[in-house]
């Protein structure tokens, strides 16, 4: 009986740490995402970077679901993909600023992280442009018989490039273990997805046989939950999978986007994203 | 709305701590840890070194 309720605890208690240690890695990039406009503002750093805040809960919650070996490629908005997945801050920061202890020898900056030892293949400034790396990399996983998984993620703004079509016909065809995730994030760039994608996005995967989820991109319990599901069957042979998270760009597309008056109201700019009016 | 009641960071810890997995000291703790590895990250990242200019033409591959 002591047995019983001692597992019991020690279960109670692992949980506890996976759900808290998840907590941790959402602040980190919340902090890591503030620290990066602190710096651009202060002119330390140059060029530009978009930030991720608001939506740590889908990189999070999905790069939870991973092993250390499995793949991800990212989008320009790709901070929170890099540090989920398992990079250093210091290492991130010296590829912000230029330097050369930076993941690309400060060459690459903030569009273009990649890290292999974490299975980063890389962030990708061309919106939808890992589509095909992505895909690549699972279709390597399958010939090798490696047993890893692929995630691919991208925004909304993705839904409009071919390629990305292109190669979910082939991962359909071909039964690979590739996971496209996309983050509704209801802006592509400066403008809402309403003016951009017809229909519904989830819609899309089932016309190459995909099977396609929605999610709560905010809950990292639920993202998890479901990105669990869904990497357990595409590793076990299922063939690819679409989820769309649900979230929301709290900031401007990128650092120097602060007057966005002309493309998202002042109040929903102080607010957030309505809960109900022009949701996708 | 979005920003108030969404923000994913809140809703995780409102959740860890009213299922009482963790406390607002702990929460607070884990803040200051982050904060102070990331003004570490910062300084070691302004202090290092810019890549050599005779490595330009290094790892590019496009």
């Amino acid at each position: 009986m002591t047995t019983v309720i001692d597992q019991s605890k020690t279960q109670v208690r692992t949980e506890a740490q996976q759900w808290i240690h998840m907590y941790r890695r959402m602040l980190m990039i919340r902090l890591f995402e503030e620290k990066v406009n602190d710096l651009y503002t202060r002119a330390l750093m140059p060029g530009l970077a978009h930030l991720y805040i608001g939506e740590e809960a889908v990189a999070v919650g999905i790069c939870e679901a991973l092993t250390a070996d499995d793949y991800i490629t990212s989008t320009h908005r790709g901070h929170g993909h890099c540090l989920a997945k398992g990079a250093e801050l210091d290492r991130m920061f010296a590829e912000l600023l230029g330097k050369e202890a930076g993941y690309c020898k400060g060459k690459g900056g903030s569009m273009h992280i990649a890290d292999p030892d974490t299975g980063n293949l890389g962030a990708n400034a061309i919106v939808g442009g890992s589509a095909g790396i992505a895909t690549g990399a699972a279709f390597s996983a399958k010939r090798l018989k490696t047993n890893q998984v692929a995630v691919c993620f991208f925004g909304d703004g993705a839904m409009g490039q071919g390629l990305l079509y292109e190669v979910m016909n082939m991962a359909a065809l071909w039964k690979l273990p590739v996971i496209y995730v996309c983050e509704n994030n209801l802006y592509n760039e400066y403008t809402h997805n309403s003016e951009t994608l017809a229909g519904d996005i989830v819609t899309r995967a089932a016309g190459f046989g995909i099977p396609g989820e929605t999610v709560d991109g905010q809950d990292v319990r639920k993202v998890y939950a479901t990105a669990k599901t869904i990497v357990d069957r595409v590793r076990n042979g299922g063939g690819p999978a679409f989820l769309v998270c649900n979230t929301y760009r709290f900031h401007g597309h990128h650092v120097g986007d602060v007057n966005r008056e002309y493309y998202r109201s002042k109040q929903e700019d102080t607010c957030g994203r309505p809960t109900a009016i022009r949701s996708r | 709305m979005w920003k108030t009641d969404r923000d994913p960071v809140k809703m995780m810890a409102d959740w860890l701590t009213a299922e009482k997995l963790t406390d607002r000291a702990q929460l607070d703790g884990i803040r200051s840890e982050i904060e102070s590895e990331i003004e570490k990250a910062v300084a070691f990242a302004i202090d290092s070194p810019y890549p050599s200019p005779d490595k330009v033409d290094q790892d590019i591959y496009a």
